[in-house]
């Protein structure tokens, strides 16, 4: 291998990696808002990495990474959901186009009004609310076996779910309100 | 559809309870509606962020790892031979297996297969080049400790061979001549790949290595170990990084050390078999256990948790997680046929392989192990499955696993008679 041809690998393998650091955070938390499971959400995005190196070498993208990442991301997802049953909502580009301009309409970064305002309002719930959250997104149980846990019915732990999301839901959006009327919005 | 009925698909999506029928009807109403759809993407949002709030910290990725990853998808080999030696030629690419179409029937048990049919990746010339780090065995299982008692051969002293910390020196050693400089005397079999200390087989080839030391060892495919620089005290030091491995240590009154990640084993005279899974695993917040089985005589056990005596012909399970823990050594009749129905969760694979661990075993009228139950419930295992049936098992598998359905592609084989289970206590 010439020594040009060399250096620019070590170039590529540098950018690579670099990319990996800065957006590997963003990239894992956006493959599991779009897909359900965290094993899946975590192959997806390590496959994106894996994918956009291939795309580095042949046609480098300009302007925002995060962005180009996350669109591997999405096709990723869609190729996933015929081959590899990855259970997903959007089942359509038109339905991860929607999950995208939700996604960008979150602040990012250090301090995430949305996450903190989800924060709050789960702060508020009872132990027993909390408790029903720790199982489902700790613990990652079923809701039969949460059922289990909680002496409930299966269709007792769908409701409480259910409510306690819709609950959730319109705390954070008065939350978020509040804070945009009060100037502290995006 | 309206908003409740949205929402109440979406719940039973979101928690992963919503059969393909009602997936359907969500992603075809929302495909209708843009207001739906926007109202369903900001709920997954929330999802999300409440597993950010609730689950675990996300798995961090080691951009080297996913360099090596990314580079052997774009077919990049480095050819660099160490000074002095030539790599064994690669066999090219074979074509794919064809995909053999769904099978149908219960889960029995079979004899796996060792090897694949699939396309031999080409093995990087010298993937210690760019610094990553070679994964020990993030399962980390230890290599046993040989206790070498042969009734056959001449008296030997029994050695309690102790393991060691790499900052412990507890055996007292001899002072021996300078062993050679290079531990390899001979280099039989199929292809390999030889840099510096490291010594790795492709994807099908099993290779027989013999030993300056007169030790030998049999490496299967997609092995990879790497070759200390010897002493005095210690004649043979292997790493095993991953894969599997028959061990004939020499006697000598000198040392054969091996070593899987942090932990040494030494060895004085004994065979015993190691097979570390590979590295390509999924999670890492699930070690995964490593198989050690003793040939001939006694071989220990030791970790952090605990240690355990390996009788002859017994194996046992090693993990950073647990004590080492025997495999269950139930009668032939009982694991001949496994046919029913399991539920569990995916925790992890490699080319052959799907580790999972198992909630709940449900057998069918016709099967032998009454037992089943009982005996696997909490238990990892790994499945076996067959090579040629491997294209699309794994996401079978993971959707078997989330979904809790019949699993009816999969052999299971249990170690101990024909097969791989291995039984190791639930994390």
């Amino acid at each position: 291998m010439s020594e040009q041809a060399s250096s620019g690998e070590d170039e590529l393998d540098r950018r690579f990696t670099g990319l990996v650091r800065e957006h590997q955070a963003m990239v894992g938390r956006y493959a599991r808002y779009l897909v359900r499971d965290a094993v899946q959400a975590e192959e997806i995005a390590q496959d994106a990495f894996v994918t956009a190196y291939t795309k580095l070498r042949r046609d480098p993208p300009a302007g925002d990474l995060g962005a180009w990442l996350r669109g591997v991301v999405r096709n990723l997802v869609l190729r996933s959901r015929t081959k590899r049953k990855v259970q997903v909502v959007f089942t359509d580009e038109a339905g991860l186009e929607v999950a995208e301009r939700v996604w960008e309409a979150q602040p990012s970064g250090a301090t995430d009004p949305r996450l903190d305002a989800l924060r709050r309002c789960v702060d508020a719930l009872d132990d027993g609310e909390k408790q029903l959250l720790k199982l489902r997104f700790e613990e990652n149980r079923s809701r039969g076996k949460i059922a289990e846990a909680l002496k409930l019915t299966g269709e007792g732990v769908k409701t409480r779910l259910r409510r306690l999301r819709a609950r959730l839901f319109e705390c954070t959006q008065r939350r978020l309100a509040g804070r945009k009327n009060q100037g502290g919005g995006r | 559809m309206d908003r409740e009925t949205c929402l109440a698909l979406l719940d039973d999506v979101l928690d992963g309870a919503s059969p393909p029928e009602a997936l359907e009807r969500l992603g075809a109403a929302l495909r209708a509606d843009a207001e739906l759809t926007k109202l369903a993407a900001e709920y997954q949002f929330q999802d999300a962020c409440l597993a950010e709030l609730f689950g675990p910290a996300p798995a961090q990725f080691a951009p080297e790892r996913l360099l090596e990853r990314a580079r052997k998808r774009a077919k990049i080999v480095e050819a660099e031979p160490a000074p002095g030696l030539t790599p064994s030629p690669l066999p090219a690419p074979a074509p794919e297996a064809p995909d053999p179409g769904k099978r149908k029937g219960r889960a029995a048990g079979r004899k796996g297969v060792r090897g694949t049919t699939r396309p031999a990746a080409p093995v990087r010339g010298s993937s210690w080049k760019l610094g990553f780090a070679l994964l020990a065995a993030g399962s980390a299982a230890l290599i046993a400790l040989a206790f070498y008692l042969r009734d056959a051969e001449p008296p030997a002293e029994p050695q309690v061979v102790e393991q060691k910390t790499k900052d412990e020196k507890s055996v007292a050693e001899p002072s021996r001549p300078k062993p050679p400089a290079d531990p390899i005397a001979e280099i039989k079999g199929g292809n390999y790949t030889r840099e510096g200390n490291l010594l790795a087989t492709d994807h099908v080839s099993t290779v027989n290595v013999k030993l300056a030391d007169g030790s030998a060892v049999e490496m299967k495919p997609r092995t990879r170990i790497r070759f200390a620089a010897p002493t005095e005290q210690v004649r043979q030091e292997l790493d095993v990084e991953q894969g599997h491995l028959v061990v004939s240590a020499a006697h000598a009154e000198a040392l054969f050390r091996v070593r899987v990640g942090q932990s040494e084993v030494t060895v004085l005279g004994t065979r015993f078999v190691v097979d570390v899974p590979e590295k390509e695993l999924v999670l890492a917040q699930h070690p995964v256990p490593a198989r050690v089985e003793c040939l001939e005589g006694r071989v220990r056990l030791k970790n952090e948790k605990g240690e355990l005596d390996l009788e002859r012909e017994h194996n046992a399970v090693l993990c950073d997680a647990f004590a080492p823990q025997k495999i269950l050594r139930a009668q032939r009749h009982e694991f001949a046929a496994f046919s029913g129905i399991l539920d569990g969760v995916l925790l992890a694979k490699d080319a052959q392989r799907i580790l999972v661990k198992i909630v709940q075993a449900r057998p069918d009228r016709e099967n032998k192990l009454e037992r089943a139950g009982d005996l696997l419930k909490d238990k990892i295992a790994w499945l076996f499955v067959p090579p040629e049936r491997f294209e699309g098992a794994e996401e079978r598998a993971r959707h078997f696993m989330q979904e809790h359905r019949v699993m009816d592609d999969f052999h299971l084989d249990v170690w101990g008679w024909e097969g791989r289970f291995v039984f190791a206590p639930a994390r």
